[in-house]
C-alpha cells in the first residue's frame, strides 16, 4: 500500500485491523473454492470500511475469516489478521472466543434468523455481558436497558422478557446492535446490516451505526451488495469479485472517479434521485462459478471493455489515481485516467 | 389453561372411535359372535343362552351402549379362558407393561440423544460412522433376536441378570434394553439431524460470534431449539414400544398386557383382546396429550399464539 | 446411466443392494442350494453344533439349520412381495381416488389412514389377525393391510400436486377419461416415493411377520420360516445356542439390506418425508 500517504485519513498510521494476504479456501467435491484469495484491508480506528460485492464474491467469507468463524469445509489457508497486535489467524478456539463479542462484534443479514427463537430477548443479550465482564443476572439486566435506550427501543424493561417472533424486523436489528454493542468493541463487523429491512428502516439503521463510529469511535466493516449504502457511509471501499479484491481506496475517489470496468458498471447501475433509470442498469451476465473461473481476471467475462489478454492473465492490485485498482485497462493507461468504457 | 382444556375434551371423540372400533371387533369376525364367545363343541342350547344373556340379539347400537355404559363402570365382561372379571386380570398386566416401556424409553432416551448429539457435533468423524452404524443395525434388529442374545449373554453366560419373570429392577434391565434398543437408535438418528439442522442456523453464528462457549451453544441454543423434532419421535415411539412389549414378553416370559393379548389372541378369547386393545389404544391417545402439552412449554411461539 | 453411477456413489444404497441380491440368490436358488430337505427330521443329529456336514448345526429335531434358513430366505422374500403387492396396490388405489376426487371422500379416508398409521404395524397386524385369524395367510393380510395407509399418503400427495397442473387440463379437454389422465401422468410422477416405500415395506414386513411367526401367530410351526425357529430356540438357550444364532442373522442382515437401499434410494432420489 505505498500510496497511502496520497489519500485521505484511510488506512491510518494505526490501523485497528489490518488483513495482509488473507486466503480462505472450500474443499468440495468438485475441487477447492477460492472463496477469498489473497485479500489484503485495513481499518483505521473510527474508520468505516464498506466490502462491496454480489452474492459469492466473498465479502462475507472475508468478515467471517476475521472472527475464526469459517465453517467446514472452508478453512484459512494464509495470510495474517493483525488485530491490536495480534494474529487472529493464529489465535486457537479459546483465545478467539475472549475475543468474539468482547473486542469484536459481528451483526448479521438477517435479524430475524440470527437470534435464537426459543430465548427471551434479555437471555440472549445478556449473553456477552455474562461471559465476558463476569456480569451476574441483574447487573446484566440493568445493561441491557441500557443498551436498547441507546439503540432507541423504547421500554426496554418489557421487550428484554420478550421473545424475537414479538418484535418487528427493525427493531431485532436494532436489539442485534445493542448485543453487538454490549462490551464496547473495538471492531464491528456489520454483514449486510440493512438487507432484510425496509428501506425507511435501512436508513435509520445505518445512521445508527454512523452514531457509534462518530460517538464512540467504534472502526466499523461494513458489508454490502449494495454500493448506494457504500456511497452513504463507509469511508474507505473494497470492491470484490469472486474472491479478490478488484478496486480499493478512498469512498469518494472510488466513486467519483471509478477506473475499474466493474466498479463503473456498479456506480451505474446504483438508483439515484436525479436518475429515474433505477436499476435498469444492471450489469449483463452472471457471476462465473467459484470452481470454474477463467485464467485471466474473473470479470472479464462479462467485461464490455474487455481486452483479448483479460481472459488470460490475471492483472495485478496497482495504485491508480490515488486508489487501488485490479484491471488490465488502468495499467495499459499508466494510472494517467480513467479507465471509462469506449 | 384454556389451550389445556380444549385439547383435553378434543380427546373424547377419540376415545370413542377407539371404543367403537374395540367394539366391533367381535362383530367382524366371520362368524356368529355368540358362538364365537361360548368357545367350541357348546350346544345349540347354550350359545342361545349367552346371545339373550349378553344382548347379542338386539341391534348393535343398543349392544354397542349397553357394551359402553359397563366399560364406563370398569366393567370389561369376563374372560371365556379363565371365567374370571377382566378388569382385575388386565389392571395388574397394564401396571407391569407400563413399567417395561417406560424403562425401554428412559434408556432409549437416555442413550440415544447423547449418542445423537455427539455424531451431530463431530459430524463425519468416527464416532458420528460408528454412532449412524450401530443405529441402522438397531432399527434392523428383530426384539425377539436381541432378546435372546441378551439372555443368552447377560443370563446364561455372565449370570448378571435374570432372564425371565419379574421382580425387583433386576428383572426390568434385559427386557428394558431389548424394547429400547429399536427407539434408542431411532431417537438418536433423529437427534443427529434435528441437531444438525440447528446448528447451519444463523442464531448458532451470531451466538458464536458473541463468544459465547461451544458447550453453552450447544445445551442452551442448540438443543433447545432441536428438542420438538425429538420430542415428537420420542412419543411416536413410546407408542411403538407398545408395539415392541408384545415380542419383549414373551421373549422375556414377562407377565405384561402385551403377553396377554397374545396368549388372547391364540386362545380366541375376545373379551380380553378387546381390553388389551383397548388399554393400549388409552395409553397411545395419553401420552399424544403429554407430548401436546410439552410442546407449548417448550415453543414460545405455540405458547403465545394460544 | 447416471442413476447407476450414482448408486455405485452411494455406499449404503450399495450394500443394502448386494445383500438383497445375496438373499434372493439364496431365495431363487433354494432347492439347489439347501443340502438336505428342511422339513427332513433326523432324530440320530438332534442339537448338533456347526460341523462340515452340517454347517449351522441341527435343530431339537436333528432338522438341517442350514437348509431351513435357505428355505426360510424364499419364504421371506415371497411374503414381503405379497405384502407389497396386497398393501401397494391397495395403498395407491386410495391414494388416487381420495387425491382426485378430493371432497369429504378425501377427508374420511385419510383420517382413516392417519388413525391407521398413528398405530404400529404391529399392533395393527395383531387386530387384524385377531379379526381374519391365525395363520401365515391371515398374517400376510393383516401385515399388507397395515401397510396401506404410507403408500396411500405418498400417492394422494402426488395427485394432489399433479392435478394442479396444466397438462392434466390440457389432457382433459382432449377428451382423455379420468383414470387413464392419472395412471399416465401421477405414477410415474410418484414412482421415485413410492419405490423408496417399497423397499422400507418389504424390509419391515420380513419383520412383523417374523415377528408374528415368533409369536406363534403366524407361520405354523414346524415349517421353514425365520420367526417360527427362533421360536423354538427359546427353549434350548441353554444347552444349544447355536440354533438361535443363524435364523436371527439371517432376519437382522436381510431387514438391514432393505432398510440401507431404501435409506440410499431416499437420499438418492432426494425423496423427501413429512
Amino acid at each position: 500500500m505505498s500510496d497511502k500517504n496520497k489519500t485521505r485519513p484511510v488506512a491510518g498510521d494505526d490501523p485497528v485491523l489490518s488483513i495482509d494476504g488473507l486466503s480462505t479456501y472450500f474443499d468440495t467435491d468438485d475441487g477447492i473454492i477460492k472463496a477469498v484469495d489473497d485479500v489484503s484491508l485495513s481499518v483505521g480506528r473510527g474508520e468505516i470500511l464498506g466490502i462491496v460485492g454480489e452474492s459469492g464474491s466473498g465479502k462475507s467469507v472475508t468478515a467471517l475469516s476475521i472472527l475464526q468463524l469459517i465453517r467446514r469445509p472452508g478453512r484459512i489457508v494464509k495470510g495474517r489478521i493483525l488485530f491490536c497486535g495480534r494474529d487472529l489467524a493464529r489465535l486457537d478456539q479459546r483465545e478467539m472466543r475472549s475475543i468474539r463479542g468482547d473486542k469484536i462484534a459481528m451483526i448479521f443479514q438477517d435479524p430475524s434468523t440470527s437470534l435464537n427463537p426459543s430465548l427471551t430477548i434479555g437471555a440472549q443479550m445478556s449473553e456477552s455481558l455474562k461471559y465476558h465482564r463476569g456480569l451476574k443476572k441483574e447487573e446484566a439486566r440493568g445493561k441491557c436497558e441500557e443498551l436498547l435506550e441507546m439503540v432507541h427501543i423504547p421500554y426496554p424493561g418489557e421487550r428484554l422478557r420478550q421473545y424475537p417472533h414479538q418484535l418487528s424486523g427493525g427493531m431485532r436489528q436494532r436489539v442485534m446492535i445493542a448485543i453487538a454493542l454490549s462490551c464496547n468493541p473495538e471492531l464491528l463487523i456489520a454483514d449486510e446490516p440493512t438487507t432484510a429491512l425496509d428501506v425507511t428502516i435501512q436508513s435509520q439503521i445505518l445512521d445508527l451505526i454512523r452514531e457509534l463510529r462518530d460517538k464512540y469511535g467504534t472502526s466499523i466493516v461494513l458489508i454490502t451488495h449494495d454500493i448506494g449504502v457504500i456511497a452513504e457511509t463507509a469511508d474507505k471501499v473494497a470492491v470484490m469479485y469472486c474472491g479478490k479484491i478488484m478496486a480499493y481506496g478512498d469512498t469518494r475517489i472510488l466513486l467519483t472517479r471509478p477506473v475499474h470496468p466493474y466498479l463503473s458498471a456498479l456506480v451505474e447501475a446504483m438508483p439515484r434521485l436525479d436518475n429515474d433509470q433505477g436499476l435498469l442498469n444492471a450489469i449483463p451476465g452472471i457471476v462465473p462459478n467459484l470452481n470454474n473461473l477463467p485464467l485471466g481476471c474473473p470479470f472479464s467475462p462479462r467485461c464490455a471493455s474487455a481486452l483479448p489478454r483479460c481472459s488470460r492473465e490475471m492483472p495485478d492490485l496497482i495504485p491508480v489515481n490515488g486508489s487501488l485498482t485490479r484491471c488490465w485497462l488502468a495499467s495499459s493507461q499508466d494510472g494517467d485516467g480513467p479507465g471509462d468504457e469506449p | 389453561m384454556n389451550y389445556l382444556a380444549k385439547r383435553l375434551l378434543s380427546v373424547i371423540p377419540v376415545l370413542l372411535l377407539a371404543s367403537v372400533v374395540v367394539f366391533m371387533i367381535i362383530h367382524l369376525i366371520p362368524g356368529d359372535p355368540a358362538e364365537l364367545l361360548a368357545g367350541p363343541g357348546v350346544p345349540d342350547s347354550e350359545i342361545q343362552m349367552i346371545r339373550e344373556n349378553m344382548g347379542l340379539d338386539k341391534s348393535l347400537p343398543e349392544q354397542y351402549l349397553v357394551w359402553l355404559s359397563k366399560l364406563v363402570r370398569g366393567d370389561f365382561g369376563e374372560s371365556l379362558v379363565y371365567g374370571q372379571p377382566i378388569m382385575p386380570l388386565v389392571m395388574k398386566r397394564f401396571y407391569n407393561t407400563f413399567l417395561l416401556t417406560l424403562a425401554g424409553i428412559i434408556f432409549s432416551v437416555a442413550l440415544g440423544i447423547p449418542l445423537g448429539m455427539a455424531a451431530a457435533i463431530k459430524q463425519n468423524s468416527l464416532l458420528d460412522v460408528l454412532v449412524m452404524g450401530v443405529s441402522i443395525l438397531g432399527i434392523s434388529m428383530p426384539i425377539f433376536w436381541s432378546g435372546l442374545l441378551l439372555i443368552l449373554l447377560f443370563s446364561v453366560e455372565l449370570e448378571i441378570f435374570p432372564a425371565t419373570g419379574i421382580g425387583g429392577f433386576s428383572h426390568l434391565v434385559l427386557p428394558a434394553v431389548a424394547i429400547g434398543a429399536n427407539s434408542m437408535a431411532i431417537i438418536a438418528r433423529m437427534t443427529r439431524s434435528s441437531m444438525l439442522e440447528v446448528l447451519r442456523q444463523d442464531y448458532i453464528l451470531s451466538a458464536e460470534a458473541r463468544g459465547v462457549p461451544t458447550f453453552v451453544i450447544i445445551i442452551k441454543h442448540a438443543f433447545k431449539n432441536a428438542l420438538i423434532p425429538i420430542i415428537t419421535i420420542i412419543a411416536i415411539q413410546f407408542g411403538y414400544l407398545l408395539g415392541g412389549a408384545v415380542i419383549t414378553e414373551t421373549v422375556f416370559v414377562y407377565p405384561g398386557l402385551g403377553r396377554l393379548l397374545v396368549d388372547a389372541i391364540s386362545r380366541r378369547d375376545y373379551p380380553v383382546v378387546q381390553a388389551c386393545i383397548l388399554l393400549i389404544a388409552v395409553m397411545f391417545i395419553l401420552i399424544n396429550i403429554i407430548v401436546d402439552i410439552l410442546y407449548t412449554y417448550i415453543d414460545p411461539k405455540i405458547r403465545y399464539a394460544k | 446411466m447416471d442413476f447407476l453411477k450414482a448408486l455405485k456413489r452411494n455406499k449404503l444404497a450399495m450394500i443394502g443392494a448386494i445383500v438383497i441380491s445375496i438373499f434372493t440368490v439364496m431365495a431363487l436358488g433354494a432347492p439347489l442350494i439347501a443340502g438336505h430337505d428342511p422339513t427332513d427330521q433326523n432324530l440320530e443329529h438332534v442339537l448338533q453344533v456347526p460341523d462340515q456336514h452340517f454347517v449351522f448345526g441341527t435343530d431339537e429335531l436333528g432338522r438341517d439349520i442350514f437348509s431351513r434358513v435357505i428355505w426360510g430366505a424364499r419364504n421371506s422374500l415371497i411374503v414381503g412381495l405379497l405384502v407389497v403387492l396386497l398393501g401397494g396396490s391397495l395403498g395407491v388405489f386410495i391414494g388416487i381416488v381420495s387425491g382426485y376426487y378430493g371432497g369429504p371422500l378425501d377427508t374420511v379416508l385419510m383420517r382413516i389412514m392417519d388413525a391407521m398409521m398413528s398405530f404400529p404395524t404391529i399392533l395393527l397386524s395383531l387386530l387384524i389377525v385377531t379379526i381374519i385369524g391365525i395363520g401365515l395367510e391371515g398374517a400376510i393380510i393383516a401385515v399388507g393391510l397395515a401397510s396401506v395407509p404410507r403408500f396411500a399418503r405418498i400417492t394422494r400427495g402426488s395427485v394432489l400436486s399433479v392435478k394442479e397442473k396444466e397438462y392434466i387440463e390440457a389432457a382433459r379437454v382432449l377428451g382423455q377419461n379420468n383414470f387413464k389422465i392419472l395412471l399416465k401422468h401421477v405414477l410415474p410422477n410418484c414412482l421415485a416415493p413410492i419405490i423408496v416405500q417399497t423397499t422400507l415395506t418389504i424390509g419391515n414386513s420380513i419383520l412383523v411377520i417374523s415377528s408374528l411367526g415368533f409369536l406363534g401367530l403366524g407361520a405354523k410351526p414346524g415349517e421353514p420360516e425365520w420367526g417360527v425357529m427362533l421360536s423354538n430356540a427359546r427353549s434350548f438357550l441353554r444347552s444349544a445356542p447355536h440354533i438361535a444364532m443363524f435364523p436371527g442373522l439371517a432376519i437382522a442382515l436381510t431387514v438391514l439390506g432393505f432398510n440401507m437401499l431404501g435409506d440410499g434410494l431416499r437420499d438418492l432420489f432426494d425423496v423427501r418425508q413429512k
